[in-house]
């Protein structure tokens, strides 16, 4: 979810190193939370969303778990 | 083979100011150390507590490890503080908690688009909102600095 408060360049820095991002998928990711104030960055087992969505928290990035519709 | 220490010297007169509002609010603990709040809404009711406690306790433990880097002697008389690269990543999450802390508790006053753009008219904040918006921007280049360092082929916004 988009803030005002954290820089662009972190941002794309805590992408890359959380999950894994290249640099152009980082920025992609990034310029549409910025954009749209969200982005889809992960989609898989509840678990694994978990444990990013934390790790995301951690790095004082207000991430969020969602259900996928029909899951 | 020993890790390369760094070096980082800032401007004293300008940043030494600053420790008196940033080191009490690095070494704030329990839910006071979050930058944010966590939003749990899917997290099983019996584990938000546990959740939430572990955002806090990580939040503490990077914000307390910044003030320790920069609560020294040295640093007041010289501006130079000196850290590892192990501490590159706390100090980053470290200064991210701390712009929220600002933004949310001293410069509520400012359109978060004027925090965005930092096209600040010092002229209109009190003295109050002065220092922490100066302190805002100290550490927002901080990480800047930091950024380039952990990863110096990224791209310059």
């Amino acid at each position: 979810m988009n803030d005002p408060v954290n820089l662009m360049s972190y941002v794309v820095l805590v992408f890359k190193r959380v999950l894994g991002f290249s640099e152009a998928k980082a920025r992609k990711h990034m310029l549409e939370v910025h954009k749209k104030g969200r982005s889809v960055v992960w989609t898989g087992e509840r678990e694994r969303a978990e444990a990013y969505a934390h790790t995301l928290q951690t790095w004082q990035l207000s991430a969020q778990i969602e259900r996928v519709d029909g899951s | 083979m020993e890790a390369k220490r760094l070096e980082l010297k800032l401007p004293a007169p300008v940043v030494v100011p600053l420790l008196d509002l940033l080191l009490p609010l690095a070494r704030e603990s329990g839910d006071a150390a979050l930058g944010f709040e966590p939003n749990l809404k899917a997290i099983e009711l019996d584990f938000r507590d546990d959740w939430r406690a572990d955002i806090a306790l990580h939040a503490a433990s990077d914000q307390e490890r910044f003030a320790a880097i920069f609560d020294t002697e040295e640093f007041r008389k010289s501006g130079i503080a000196e850290f590892g690269p192990e501490d590159c990543e706390p100090m980053l999450r470290a200064a991210a908690a701390l712009r929220l802390k600002l933004r949310d508790r001293k410069l509520g006053a400012l359109a978060d688009t004027t925090l965005e753009t930092g096209e600040i008219d010092f002229g209109r904040l009190n003295k109050e909102e002065q220092t922490a918006i100066t302190a805002y921007m100290l550490l927002a280049s901080l990480q800047e600095i930091i950024i380039r360092h952990l990863d110096p082929g990224s791209a310059e916004e």
